[in-house]
């Protein structure tokens, strides 16, 4: 007699039954890291070139140029980033490499074809008027710096982030060595550079990857299957890159606070080279983020999902959780102190540093809120970060729209409450966000085991 | 080649259409637009060279492929089609990064907190006894039974055939599943071995699996899993294999020649079991491994002063507890 | 699902024939068994509930359906583990329906048998009645997840976690289903199931939702087949470390089945009446495993003697050396004993062959398995499987019906064999040996009718079938295994008792109706109150 329990065997097996766990995970919020590695460099070609080339608003265009180009290649490829990587991610989790090459390479059409299809467009009606060589530069270098950011946020899901600074490291040697020798051809010169930098650095990436990774196909498109998409993420990326840009883009909209330096290109001064400043602040807290989470954090985390996957007891699972929660507190914690020092050296040093460089004491209380407010950016990364690991993507979504949605209102009412103001709205927006995070991290690692085995 | 002629003409244009802006500093929509319609068209040269260039196993969809190249080509002005060119010639030459070390470091195992609950563990001496004694009850006759999972095969398998009459059902089922899943094992393994030898690419393999075979089949025999005419069958197996194993191996070790003692003797054919037990010394086989079964021989033989002989040998070495009887039976000791 | 559609579907039917893993879709002789009585019955309507473990591990329908079977139905009790995802949705449980939940654990643990009825009770009000423990509870509330914690904290002796989780998970979810099944399943007038597990569980619930007679035909002893794929079974994991081992313990989980199948059975058992046992020793257990013994009682295989009679004029005058096991090729008929006895046979006389003729299909790892052993013993061209035969065709060529098996009941095929004139070599498993040596004295002095050996021994096997193939050995068990069969085990004495049975039960449960509405019962059983909202009205 052929009962049912003899078939049970087939169900036994326990990776079919717990679902594919990501044992790779994002370092993708990470991959927003760079764009301050750029900031940084576009700042140091500005303050070399500054002597040099006459006139001296060449510069400032080259500047404001760069800068909109990072923007709007964040914005328009942020909702490919995640998505991108977490696709990468559980193929490598499936041990599909194959799949690798030929998958960016097809992301990489993807985006060319939208990116340079955007560019030609506005090349002909938005920049109508300005130098040809300068829209074709214009042109080659949003394309150019839409695959640096695939490539990019790719090689950090993979933790190459040795390979990630050495590569940004080369490509901006070259954009301000090329910058500064170039000086002579002015603004055309400058951003031919910058380019050439970004080219190098995405052919070193593109390299790196067809290193590691063979595909037998030149190009396959799986990643826009649709059990691989993940809309959640791709709302995610966009409502991030939207949320770190808007104060930046209102600002330069806002006819008080900015002035136009390039055909449609606005800036502004008051609140630029502030903002750009306070970036140069967060590196450390960057640094420690990153030891932090990507050692500690991921150490009890991979113990967790281990225990968990193949066998572990209650007991021990539960312990690996509180570990993971001492390691996420910790690292916050560190964050914390490491950036209220970088805070401490900004607010002492902050003077002395504006007036060697010529800059007016007046951007002083606004280098000094916009430095706080990168800081807490920092804890915003490390936080979501850990979400991303967890795989709570719905709570990444709340605290996105929330960053984004603050972000513009309230620096729509600083805009309004006048330049006394003028900071607060982004420090104040990422506050938020911060401890919406917190709260949300604290009562969903007090349920995680029973969310891990029972919600499935 | 009139394509890469092309494909040339056409960057040869382009650069010279670059120089002219770079010259010019012209500020007109209509040579951007110019410019842009003529690069597309040595572009779209510049793919269809890239294409050819491709090795054809990589393309799926040829238009797919070449719409690739256009578009980077395209966007990217001048450097798309450096990039595309170090993409096509420079990857494939790049160096396979080194495998994985085959070696992992692994931490110290941790202690489980997660203890058994149930102190009252089964202690029983005399399994043998008390498994026959079928007025013991059956849950503890059970426990016994499958205490038997831990013990040495040779020395389980006995016990458990026995089993395999007894009156409980249970037990006997139990023991019968013990039975045949180490039965399952070893033939699993058996059917690999077989298939390995049948799959052999050079003759090597091929005779490293029949090793591996003859070796499976002794296992049948010396896990007391096959009896009667299937034991000599499994000895014929292992013998036949072991043969055509040893047929061209030259300066073999000793253990495969021990081996077909020990089969040649099992089939009976004692005085070719004798033949190989020497070659198993002669390759280097310490003497006493094989002394015992040298009297064994002699003792079919009915030759007991030879018995005598050998056994004596053995006195010289001390540390085989389990002959010792054996020689104090002969009065050796 | 292809072909599900036509399957006949009826508003009421008289008895429903409650399948688990067997007709129509399995074949093998409890199948053969339930077609038999299908067809021996035409003037009841009967409705068949199947059910299965999951849609892909049958293919199609192996019977034709009968023409009184009025009604079909098909439930797979595996294919719905978890949840869609849109249903997962996090909440806190009732804690009343949980703290049931824990009472009823709580008397499965004390091991006593005192408050087994209480326990069943229990069972069956969270199952189907007013405070039912809701499915998604059990799948996603905080207060499952506390009692399965604290359960293993309690007593798993095995350290995986998840392995527990989804052994709880798996074992109890197929309950909920056959809840639903119970409260849909068309009005019947009496139930009976051919086994306990889980389609005896299902006619418990529907026994006491309804109030109606549950028969219990068991043919094999439902728990102990589970315990034999338990014994064998290697997917069940022992993740005990050498410090955490019990070397005189299964795996933790293998004995958490085991309790789950016996208190399946324990309910099957508390609400069916009359129980029935194939043969003597099965009685015996299913009263130690709980049946009360007043309600037992033995009814024997049976078989169309007419119909298999002409197929002993078709055989030659001698007596072919085919050795035949007609069976399905899974573990528990030890195929593989067969095939090794053969190797001996064959050595001793190259003339024998052996015939395997059953499906493969089923479990095809174990099919693959008995292959390679026919190569690897050189048996190919003298061991053949032949698939599923018709037993007409197969009968009239060969010399002996062997079962090699490590448990059967009441094999049908002996019975078959001896009525076509062939004797039988089986293994002294279930009613073998009072099948071929005789029960009762007045039995026993018809001869043997073929020979017994013990299991798993290729070698006293392959001994007994050159002893019984001798032609004086072999002419008198074919004349004592006729006598047999035609004295004790023809069809029509099954179907007598069988009439009896369903006659008794229908008329049981007619009285227990209102005479206009017929099937319907009256009160709840459980709460004595008649339904009243819709949420827990009786389906009509």
């Amino acid at each position: 007699m052929a009962g049912i329990g003899f078939e049970l065997r087939n169900l036994l097996r326990r990776d079919s039954l717990l679902g594919l766990l990501q044992a790779y995970s994002y370092a993708a919020i990470i991959g927003s890291g760079p764009w301050v590695l750029s900031i940084v460099g576009i700042l140091f070609v500005g303050l070399l070139s500054h002597a040099v080339i006459v006139p001296n608003f060449l510069v400032t265009q080259f500047q404001v140029s760069v800068t909109y180009l990072i923007a709007g290649s964040l914005i328009l490829t942020g909702p490919l980033q995640l998505a991108f990587t977490r696709f990468i991610s559980d193929r490598l989790f499936e041990k599909r490499t194959d799949l690798v090459l030929s998958n960016l390479n097809g992301i990489l059409l993807f985006t060319v074809a939208i990116a340079g299809a955007l560019g030609v467009l506005c090349g002909l009606t938005l920049f109508s008027g300005l130098g040809v060589l300068y829209r074709i530069l214009m042109l080659g270098g949003f394309t150019l710096l839409c695959c640096v950011w695939i490539a990019t946020i790719l090689l950090s899901g993979l933790k190459r982030y040795g390979a990630i600074v050495a590569l940004y490291g080369a490509g901006y040697g070259i954009v301000v060595s090329a910058a500064l020798l170039a000086r002579p051809w002015g603004l055309e010169g400058l951003l031919g550079g910058f380019v050439l930098g970004q080219f190098v650095l995405f052919v070193g990436m593109w390299l790196l990857v067809a290193r590691h990774f063979r595909s037998p196909r030149l190009l396959s498109f799986e990643f826009a299957l649709k059990e691989y998409r993940y809309p959640s993420l791709m709302l995610i990326g966009l409502l991030y890159n939207l949320g770190v840009w808007a104060d930046k883009i209102m600002f330069w909209l806002y006819p008080d606070t900015a002035t136009a330096v390039i055909g449609p290109l606005r800036a502004s001064v008051i609140y630029d080279l502030p903002v750009f400043m306070a970036y140069l602040f967060i590196i450390p807290g960057m640094a420690v983020f990153l030891v932090r989470i990507e050692t500690d954090f991921v150490e009890f985390y991979d113990r967790f999902y281990n225990a968990v996957r193949s066998g572990g007891s209650l007991t021990y699972i539960e312990t690996m959780r509180d570990e993971m929660l001492y390691a996420i507190r910790q690292g916050l914690m560190e964050i914390g102190k490491i950036q209220t020092l970088a805070l401490l050296i900004a607010l002492i040093a902050g003077p002395a540093a504006l007036q060697a460089l010529g800059i007016s004491p007046l951007y002083q209380p606004l280098f000094n809120i916009q430095t706080l407010g990168a800081s807490l950016q920092v804890g915003l990364l490390a936080l979501l970060n850990v979400f991303f690991y967890l795989d709570q993507r719905r709570i990444v979504l709340q605290v996105s729209v929330l960053f984004a949605l603050g972000n513009i209102a309230f620096t729509a009412l600083t805009l309004h409450l006048g330049a006394a103001w003028y900071g607060y709205g982004y420090c104040v927006a990422t506050l938020l966000a911060l401890v919406v995070g917190l709260y949300q991290l604290d009562r969903k690692l007090d349920h995680l085991e029973y969310e891990t085995f029972m919600l499935q | 080649m009139s394509q890469s002629k092309l494909a040339l003409y056409a960057l040869l244009l382009e650069l010279s259409a670059l120089l002219q802006l770079v010259m010019t500093h012209s500020t007109s929509d209509l040579v951007f637009a110019s410019f842009m319609a003529t690069h597309a068209i040595a572009s779209a040269a510049v793919a269809s060279l890239a294409l050819l260039l491709l090795p054809s196993h990589l393309t799926r969809s040829a238009q797919v492929d070449w719409l690739f190249f256009f578009s980077m080509v395209l966007c990217v002005p001048l450097l798309g089609f450096c990039g595309v060119m170090i993409g096509l010639l420079v990857a494939p030459l790049l160096p396979r990064p080194n495998r994985e070390a085959a070696l992992h470091t692994l931490g110290l195992p941790e202690l489980d907190p997660h203890e058994n609950h149930d102190p009252a563990r089964f202690r029983q001496a005399g399994l043998r006894h008390f498994l026959r004694n079928t007025r013991a009850p059956i849950d503890l006759r059970l426990k016994a039974l499958i205490t038997l999972q831990h013990a040495p095969v040779q020395f389980a398998s006995p016990v458990l055939h026995d089993m395999l009459a007894d009156a409980s059902e249970d037990l006997r089922l139990l023991a019968y599943g013990m039975l045949e899943s180490r039965e399952k094992q070893l033939n699993a393994d058996i059917r690999e071995a077989r298939l390995a030898r049948q799959a052999a690419p050079d003759v090597a393999t091929r005779r490293a699996a029949e090793r591996q075979l003859a070796t499976l089949y002794w296992e049948l025999i010396y896990q007391g899993l096959v009896h009667g005419d299937l034991r000599r069958h499994a000895a014929e197996e292992s013998l036949r294999f072991l043969e055509q194993a040893l047929q061209d191996e030259q300066g073999a070790d000793a253990g495969p020649h021990l081996l077909r003692g020990r089969l040649l003797q099992e089939l009976g054919r004692n005085e070719e079991a004798e033949g190989a037990y020497r070659q198993s010394v002669e390759h280097g086989l310490p003497a006493p491994r094989v002394l015992p079964y040298l009297a064994e021989l002699a003792f079919a033989r009915r030759d007991f002063a030879e018995v005598m002989r050998l056994l004596g040998e053995l006195r010289a070495y001390p540390d085989q507890p389990r002959l010792q009887p054996v020689l104090r039976l002969w009065g050796l000791t | 699902m292809k072909g599900e559609e036509d399957f006949p579907k009826a508003t009421e039917a008289d008895v429903a024939l409650l399948l688990e893993g067997t007709f129509p879709y399995v074949s093998g002789g409890v199948s053969s068994w339930v077609n038999q009585i299908i067809r021996a019955f035409p003037e009841i309507r009967f409705a068949l509930v199947f059910l299965g473990s999951r849609r892909e591990d049958y293919g199609k329908p192996k019977y034709a359906l009968p023409d009184n079977v009025v009604h079909l139905e098909t439930h797979f009790l595996h294919d719905s583990l978890g949840s869609r995802a849109a249903d997962i949705v996090a909440s806190k449980g009732d804690p009343l329906a949980f703290a049931r939940v824990v009472a009823l654990h709580e008397i499965f643990h004390q091991n006593g048998r005192t408050d087994l009825a209480a326990s069943d009770t229990l069972a069956a009000e969270l199952m189907l009645g007013n405070d039912v423990l809701a499915e998604s509870d059990f799948l996603h509330s905080e207060e499952a997840w506390g009692f399965i914690t604290a359960s293993y904290r309690r007593f798993c002796a095995d350290p995986s976690f998840v392995d527990y989780f989804w052994t709880v998970r798996i074992m109890h979810q197929p309950l909920w289903t056959l809840a639903r099944v119970a409260k849909e399943l068309i009005p019947v007038r009496a139930l009976h199931s051919v086994s306990t597990g889980y389609a005896g569980f299902l006619g418990s619930l529907l026994a006491r939702s309804r109030g109606l007679p549950l028969i219990l035909s068991e043919h094999g002893i439902y728990t102990k087949e589970r315990k034999i794929d338990l014994y064998q079974s290697e997917w069940i994991s022992d993740n005990r470390n050498i410090f955490q081992r019990d070397a005189s313990e299964l795996s933790h989980f293998r004995t958490m089945w085991i309790h789950f199948f016996e208190w399946l059975g324990r309910m099957c058992y508390a609400s069916a009446d009359p129980i029935i046992a194939l043969y003597e020793t099965n009685r015996l257990r299913q009263i130690s495993d709980g049946a009360l013994p007043e309600r037992t009682s033995n009814i024997p295989n049976g078989v169309a003697i007419a119909r298999l009679t002409p197929l002993r004029e078709k055989r030659s005058e001698a007596i072919p050396k085919v050795l035949c096991l007609i069976g399905r090729v899974v573990p528990i008929k030890d195929i593989k004993t067969f095939i090794r006895a053969m190797r001996i046979l064959v050595n001793r006389d190259p003339e024998a062959e052996g015939w395997i003729a059953g499906p493969q299909d089923e479990d095809p790892d174990y099919a693959r398995e008995c292959n390679d052993l026919v190569d690897s013993l050189g048996l190919t061209d003298k061991v053949k499987f032949l698939g599923f035969q018709k037993i007409d065709d197969l009968m009239p060529r060969i010399g002996l019906v062997v079962l090699s098996s490590i448990s059967e009941a009441l094999p049908l095929v002996i019975l078959e064999g001896y009525a076509a004139g062939v004797p039988t070599l089986a293994t002294d498993v279930g009613s073998c040996r009072q099948l071929v040596y005789g029960l009762d004295a007045e039995d026993q002095a018809l001869g043997a009718s073929g020979r017994v050996v013990g299991i798993a021994n290729p070698q006293a096997l392959a001994e007994a079938a050159i002893d019984l193939l001798q032609p004086d050995n072999w002419h008198a068990a074919q004349a004592a295994g006729i006598a047999r069969v035609e004295k004790y085990y023809a069809d029509h004495m099954m179907f007598d008792r069988y009439r009896e049975i369903y006659e008794t039960a229908l008329q049981r449960s007619s009285q227990s109706a209102t005479p206009d509405s017929p099937g319907q019962p009256m009160r709840c059983p459980i709460h004595g109150h008649a339904p009243t909202g819709k949420g827990d009205a009786w389906p009509a």
